[in-house]
């Protein structure tokens, strides 16, 4: 565990939007990204596609949540961003890409290289299905609350 | 001891299955097993299993097609919903091989 420290990971927290699709979270997301230097050019079109290909939604034991991630050659520094929307935004279920998943959270997963990051992966993975935390997450409204819970995953 | 080649297949072929073979390492080793874990993305499976040995498939994107080797969906470990169970079958699985 202690490796977490010596990792910097950038986190960023986005609430309190509407989004009338996917397509306009990712635009969102990624125009963020860009901005904090964060990902290539590419990035948009290549979590689009990979999401319509091998979707991420989640049916957790606390809740629906989606957890997009691309290839690690798009991501320039590693970084979460959990966007809390106003309004559900329809993913589909990452078992089966026929059946759609809505959901509030979405946390964007961006690694340089996986492999030196176990850790974290599994952490995350614990995150979501630690019942404590998944109910924080689904409670909590406030940026500095949400902030303090991915510094929480990793 | 014996040691168990494992191959985690996820969308992307690094992130969610590194998460899932971490676990499943975990979990297999606390069992008594070494692992091998490898992981990669569905259009990756047929050329893995042509150049290494694998034992046991672990999936949390459906594959392409149906091989002649134990898989189990993985999704559990991220879901939490029916997590026991996932672990059982693995144990099992595992113990059988």
């Amino acid at each position: 565990m202690m490796m977490n420290k010596t990792i910097p990971i950038k986190k960023i927290v986005i609430t309190g939007e509407n989004y009338p699709s996917q397509t306009e979270l990712f635009k969102k997301v990624t125009n963020k990204l860009l901005d904090e230097n964060l990902v290539t050019d590419d990035y948009f079109i290549e979590i689009t596609k990979r999401e319509a290909t091998y979707p991420t939604g989640l049916l957790t034991e606390f809740g629906e949540i989606a957890i997009p991630h691309t290839d690690s050659k798009y991501v320039k520094e590693p970084f979460l961003v959990l966007v809390k929307t106003e309004n559900s935004v329809e993913f589909k279920n990452m078992v089966n890409i026929e059946e759609p998943v809505y959901t509030q959270l979405i946390i964007f997963i961006g690694f340089v290289d996986n492999t030196k990051q176990p850790i974290i992966l599994q952490s995350l993975m614990n995150f979501l299905s630690d019942k404590e935390r998944m109910l924080y997450l689904q409670e909590k409204d406030g940026v500095s609350e949400l902030k303090g819970l991915l510094d929480n995953i990793c | 001891m014996k040691t168990l080649n494992v191959l985690s297949v996820c969308g992307s072929g690094s992130v969610t299955s590194s998460m899932v073979s971490n676990k499943v390492t975990e979990i297999l080793e606390s069992e008594g097993f070494r692992v091998n874990a490898t992981e990669c993305n569905p259009n990756g499976v047929d050329a893995l299993l042509q150049s290494r040995n694998v034992d046991l498939i672990v999936n949390t994107s459906p594959l392409n097609k149906d091989y002649d080797i134990p898989t189990i969906n993985a999704i559990p470990l991220l879901t939490g919903v029916g997590k026991q169970k996932f672990v059982d079958t693995l144990i099992t699985q595992a113990k059988a091989l």
